[in-house]
């Protein structure tokens, strides 16, 4: 260190910097890339040799889509039959997604499913059964949605819910009324 | 009554992938335990935090999930874990590293434990080295697997009440129904 750079330093520091502090600075930042590129790669090399996790895919019948319909204020039912064709246990816990309707409703049902969850022997079967309530003030419509088996390959089937209008009593129903 | 019978789907190997046996399931499991030996402790928290928001973003997707989900960010714990989760910059764990399949997991162990031939397997699979404990002078943990089946049970039972505890803080509850054409007068009636 030189003279010069002694009274440099020991004056204004902060206000005047050097080829030596931007030299320092580079190098600081330099190494600093150079650490978070290393970790970085070396994560996604960790990445890259993970083990093997046996799946499972979802094979619907072809053309498969839970169908149910109702009014306001009833409970429509959708059933499913899951059958395991692995050679060892599944469990499966399936849920029912928002239902959006052709206008763009969103509809998050209170489904119950039952049951919640089924533990399947290889070559078992269960049937569950999906209750949706309808809220009474539910615009008609139909609503499209999914029964979702979480952790699934394609683990979704398709479901439609036809919400009718409900009959009142003012509704016309004799010839007269036919005729106005 | 409609007395048809119900729509059917099977669930089957995916083609082209590992078939779901006791042997392809033991050696997954051996590779996980062996792979701990040679990966650091950041890199398997950081892979499983990205395998829980994974299968957080997946919940998101059910009725069930999506209605929790609008609760949390509705309470007053959602800010705070927000705040936490950058200031600790726990995300950056996750970064760059694969989402652990949390779920597929859990699917995959359970079948194990009912798997009959389970024994027979054991012997033609790797197995991860043995451990001996390095502490000096502590007394050593004791894991046994009933024990640790029991403490998953009541570490989940514990993270579920937690979640909907917090949940159930949001200060109002979340509308049925959301969007659409309003129209026709109904949708705008249900909007709250």
């Amino acid at each position: 260190m030189t003279p010069s750079h002694d009274a440099n330093n020991a004056g204004s520091h902060a206000a005047v910097r050097g080829p030596i502090d931007d030299l320092l600075r580079l190098q600081t930042d330099f190494q600093q890339r150079l650490a978070s590129e290393t970790l970085r790669y070396l994560r996604q090399l960790q990445g890259l040799v993970g083990p093997v996790v046996p799946g499972t895919l979802v094979l619907p019948d072809p053309g498969l889509e839970l169908q149910g319909r109702a009014q306001g204020g009833d409970t429509v039912t959708l059933q499913v039959t899951l059958e395991n064709r692995q050679r060892v246990h599944c469990l499966v816990s399936p849920m029912l997604s928002p239902l959006v309707s052709e206008r763009g409703v969103t509809w998050f049902v209170e489904a119950r499913v039952e049951p919640g969850s089924a533990l399947l022997a290889e070559g078992d079967q269960a049937t569950i059964a999906i209750a949706v309530p309808v809220p009474a003030a539910t615009p008609p419509g139909s609503y499209r949605g999914a029964v979702l088996l979480p952790g699934f390959e394609k683990g979704a089937l398709p479901v439609r819910v036809i919400v009718e209008p409900a009959m009142t009593e003012e509704a016309p129903a004799g010839p007269d009324a036919q005729a106005a | 009554m409609n007395e048809t019978a119900a729509p059917r789907a099977r669930l089957v190997d995916p083609e082209g992938e590992a078939d779901r046996t006791t042997a392809a399931l033991v050696s997954s499991l051996a590779t996980r335990l062996i792979i701990l030996h040679y990966t650091s402790g950041v890199s398997v928290i950081g892979s499983l935090l990205a395998g829980l928001s994974l299968a957080g973003r997946d919940a998101a997707r059910t009725a069930d999930g999506a209605r929790l989900r609008r609760a949390l960010l509705a309470s007053p714990a959602a800010r705070n874990g927000e705040t936490l989760w950058a200031a600790l910059r726990i995300g950056d764990m996750a970064a760059g590293l694969p989402a652990t399949p949390v779920v597929d997991h859990i699917r995959n162990d359970l079948a194990l434990l009912l798997a009959p031939d389970l024994a027979e397997t054991l012997s033609a699979v790797p197995i991860p080295p043995a451990l001996q404990s390095r502490a000096a002078g502590a007394a050593p943990g004791e894991a046994n697997f009933i024990d640790c089946l029991l403490g998953l049970w009541i570490h989940a039972r514990e993270i579920t009440r937690s979640i909907e505890g917090l949940a159930r803080l949001a200060p109002a509850e979340p509308p049925v129904f959301e969007g659409g054409n309003a129209a026709d007068g109904h949708t705008s009636q249900l909007l709250r």
